[in-house]
């Protein structure tokens, strides 16, 4: 319900006597029971009084006493020569149930409980809680000079509670009352455009209400005003006429007794015409790891057909989707999605925000990003939160190209050995990498050139070894190596040492084992980004030295089969990785 | 730049090269100078010391109530452990998790990112930040039950995916005030009369047969056998992680300790392994051992271990070091 509000006072009402109680007690009298009423700096209750410090309270530092009658006069009024006197009070409650106060006044001799304009809020008098100061009056008519009005404290013996606080008193003179009037809360959105949305309050007056009106603002343009009206029980209706999708509507209710004037609620309703929005925005919990992440929500409750859902992503649209639900691209860190329903009369309005943090998989480096028909290369991948996993990856570039081998370095780095077929087409080709159930999707990320700019070995030297030699072979390639290379001659040659002599040529130690097969043998060199291959070392039969010392088993023959055998002993097979 | 030395196709295993062998011709320096006509054979092997070694650590930070103060030194500490793994090089991967168990993210690698390379950015920063884990926590702290959860099924694969890397080293670091409390989150998986401790020992064997490398299990807890107190008042004694730090020779600190740098450089000191021995495959004649690091001849710092035959250097050789050794041993003995 929206608090009342005193927009105006009567000018004819006279003030004829005021207590602020600030700065003295304003005369007034405790007695009862227990003379519990105080005055002075309130430290309990409200912790204040109504306009500064200092109070009427039961207990000004405490909660009040049990089982005790106590009252609060408020003597000597001057109320001679009054036409309608009316004492004007501020008050602020809280008491244990079965507690209450209660007004009276004297008169005729007797003291005598009467009901404050607008009444007590509950039956047995003010009982409960008043929440914030509150003001109340009370109607002196009839009384005469020497009658006197009470404030009357009653507490049981269960419980007690912080107690009762008076301040501001007022004696006027004529009808400082103004309307009291209720609004049932303001209306909320609608996507209503036609006829009325209605107002009702009810307003009453102590000396009857003149008038209710209705005063509202369309996108904040001047103010309209409607009259309500009433069919005489207090209950006043009306209406704002119907407005357009998108409309902001604020408005207020006064009433006036034609003395003062009252208007709710203190801060004006206000309102959109709108078509309404989805519901129930939902999305993954957590940290979500992905470039689109899994949404939903519920469908709007509207009487209008809805065509399509948009996405804001930051307040930027994303996409535009024909279901409740979506995949929506996302970026790294935090982000707000909201979603509208598109309807034939427009836009809706947009849903509750939905805060979504984010870790994109992005990739920032393909390295090297060209290659060759007939080229096998090693390229590097790095990238944000890729999660690459040894035995969970899979990478391709398209057509003529395959992936022969993955070395995940850590989540974010690594290898793979790539052969390009010397028929694969020349272009660019985009990168997909599957890290798990996650497809990164990189377009134009490499490009194949042709084969006949593809860097090769162009000479090697000696070209011809014989098993059991130790020799330094020279390896010329036709563009500088990427690094300090390692040396393949198979299984069984064994590379000793491998120099780089010159960018472009390496001077490679070799040791040719007495079993090593005749023959030729493949010449692979990998210098970290390239496998080279192409070139071939021949491999000859041993000749055994003319004056060598040879205590047992003289010839080649004898000698590999040794060396076999001790192989095969020690175990000493070498393996490619 | 991807290594690309020459001994890359040989890193992963011992090779053995017959560098002469004809038996009796002194042209490849076997020596026949034996009266007694006993051949010998020269045998070379060659072995390449690891790249930058992988280590995946797991911090297991306690997030309840009673950590506040530790935390607080432990945060200003944790950047000496970075920088202690980025010194040596070493290729780390670095996660968080909590104590906490008892909720829908138990086990769930913590921050953004959740898990730290040296790729990243700022990887200390990032570091610094995940192990903000709050006091939040709920009891009771399940240090062992947290780790386990976050290094197998199925969160290893879902949210904890690529924290694990094949033939990388495992090291779990433990911070808490109390013990392990991992009965009742264990429970379903524990064998009659086993302890959370004797389980997680257990899965670390598992590990280590998988990856080939042993697991460390580190901890910074309450001194044993009685506790003890520090800036945050009192730690209780953790003989649960003692257990488990002294079956893998992890390390153990004390989390009273006024200053908690040293401790934390010395749990990334502790992930760094590198061979400072190497097996040999056969038993070299005496005084016949030769050996190189990387091309150089090393005439010290080197001793010949007899039983099982193998080079044993007094320092690690360095990251990707080319060790080469050549000795000479009896045919007829092999």
């Amino acid at each position: 319900m929206a608090s009342l509000l005193v927009v105006g006072l009567c000018s004819g009402s006279e003030l004829l006597w005021s207590a602020g109680l600030e700065a003295d007690d304003g005369g007034l009298l405790s007695y009862g029971q227990t003379g519990q009423w105080e005055w002075g700096v309130v430290t309990s209750g409200p912790e204040g009084s109504f306009d500064g410090t200092a109070c009427w309270a039961t207990q000004l530092g405490g909660w009040y006493l049990n089982d005790a009658i106590d009252h609060l006069e408020v003597p000597d009024l001057p109320l001679d020569a009054t036409d309608r006197p009316v004492l004007g009070l501020q008050h602020w409650y809280s008491f244990q149930a079965g507690d209450q106060g209660t007004i009276e006044l004297f008169h005729g001799g007797v003291w005598e409980q009467v009901e404050p304009i607008y009444g007590y809020p509950e039956a047995q008098g003010y009982a409960g809680a008043s929440g914030a100061w509150q003001q109340a009056w009370v109607d002196l008519d009839g009384l005469v000079q020497g009658d006197a009005v009470r404030l009357t404290f009653h507490s049981n013996n269960a419980g007690a509670d912080n107690g009762w606080y008076l301040d501001q008193l007022e004696l006027w003179d004529g009808d400082p009352v103004p309307p009291q009037i209720e609004l049932e809360g303001c209306l909320e959105d609608t996507e209503v455009q036609d006829g009325y949305y209605p107002v009702e309050v009810t307003a009453r007056d102590d000396l009857g209400v003149t008038s209710v009106v209705l005063e509202y603002s369309v996108d904040a343009q001047p103010v309209r005003r409607r009259v309500l009206t009433t069919d005489g029980d207090g209950l006043y209706q009306g209406g704002i006429p119907g407005q357009p999708i998108g409309s902001s509507v604020s408005y207020i209710v006064e009433a006036s007794d034609g003395e003062n004037v009252s208007a709710v609620p203190t801060e004006p309703c206000s309102f959109v015409v709108r078509l309404a929005a989805p519901t129930q925005l939902q999305g993954p919990v957590g940290v979500f790891w992905g470039t689109a992440a899994p949404l939903s929500w519920t469908p709007p409750d509207s009487a209008h057909e809805v065509l399509s859902y948009r996405v804001y992503r930051d307040d930027q649209l994303a996409l535009e989707v024909d279901e409740a639900s979506a995949e929506a691209p996302v970026v790294s860190g935090e982000q707000i999605f909201e979603v509208s329903a598109v309807y034939e009369l427009g836009e809706g309005s947009r849903s509750q925000p939905l805060g979504l943090q984010a870790a994109v998989p992005s990739l920032t480096e393909l390295q090297p990003a060209v290659g060759y028909q007939g080229d096998q290369l090693r390229l590097k991948i790095e990238g944000d939160y890729l999660l690459l996993a040894q035995d969970d990856l899979e990478v391709t570039l398209g057509q003529g190209t395959r992936v022969t081998g993955y070395d995940v370095k850590d989540v974010d780095l690594a290898y793979i050995t790539v052969v390009i077929a010397s028929t694969a087409d020349a272009g660019l080709r985009d990168l997909q990498l599957w890290s798990g159930d996650q497809l990164l999707t990189e377009a134009d990320a490499f490009e194949v050139l042709a084969g006949s700019e593809r860097p090769l070995l162009t000479d090697l030297a000696p070209n011809t070894v014989r098993q059991g030699d130790e020799v330094e072979l020279q390896i010329r390639a036709s563009d500088p190596f990427a690094d300090l290379p390692s040396v393949w001659l198979g299984e069984h040659i064994l590379v000793e040492s491998v120099v780089l002599s010159s960018p472009d040529t390496l001077t490679v130690g070799v040791v040719v084992p007495y079993d090593t097969p005749l023959g030729l043998q493949d010449l692979e060199v990998d210098d970290g980004v390239r496998i080279y291959s192409g070139l071939r070392l021949q491999v000859r039969d041993y000749i055994a030295p003319v004056n060598g010392k040879c205590s047992s088993a003289p010839g080649p023959g004898g000698s590999a089969s040794l060396l076999l055998a001790l192989g095969a002993v020690l175990g000493l097979r070498r393996r490619r990785e | 730049m991807h290594p690309s030395t020459p001994p890359l196709r040989w890193r992963r295993s011992a090779l053995a090269v017959f560098l002469a062998s004809a038996p009796g011709c002194v042209d490849y320096g076997v020596s026949d100078d034996d009266e007694q006509a006993r051949d010998s054979l020269v045998i070379e092997e060659q072995f390449t010391q690891a790249a930058a070694p992988m280590v995946d650590v797991l911090w297991v930070i306690d997030n309840t109530a009673s950590m506040s103060r530790e935390q607080a030194t432990l945060a200003e500490a944790f950047a000496g452990f970075v920088s202690a793994l980025e010194d040596e090089q070493v290729a780390y991967q670095l996660g968080v998790v909590t104590t906490d168990v008892s909720g829908d993210d138990a086990g769930v690698l913590q921050g953004v990112p959740w898990i730290v390379t040296p790729e990243q950015d700022d990887p200390v920063q990032a570091f610094a930040e995940a192990v903000q884990v709050g006091l939040e926590g709920a009891g009771p702290e399940a240090g062992l039950a947290a780790a386990w959860l976050a290094l197998t099924e199925p969160l290893i694969t879902t949210a904890n995916r690529g924290f694990r890397r094949p033939g990388s080293l495992l090291h779990v670091v433990v911070v808490s005030d109390s013990d392990d409390h991992s009965e009742s989150a264990l429970e379903p998986w524990l064998a009659d009369g086993q302890s959370p401790a004797e389980f997680f020992q257990d899965f670390l064997a598992a590990e280590a047969e998988a990856s080939g490398l042993a697991p460390i299990f580190s901890a910074v807890a309450g001194d044993v056998p009685g506790g003890c107190y520090g800036l945050a008042g009192r730690a209780l004694p953790a003989d649960e992680y003692r257990e488990v730090v002294t079956a893998t020779q992890g390390v153990f600190a004390s989390i009273c300790a006024g200053d908690m740098a040293p401790v934390v450089e010395g749990l990334g000191a502790a992930s760094l392994i590198y061979s400072d021995s190497f097996e040999l495959k056969a038993v070299p004649l005496p005084d016949t051992i030769s050996v190189w690091v990387d091309g150089e001849r090393q005439l010290q710092g080197w001793t010949w271990q007899a039983e099982p035959s193998a080079l044993v250097f007094e320092l690690a050789p360095v990251a990707d070091a080319s060790v080469r050794v050549r000795y000479t041993v009896w045919e007829d003995e092999e």
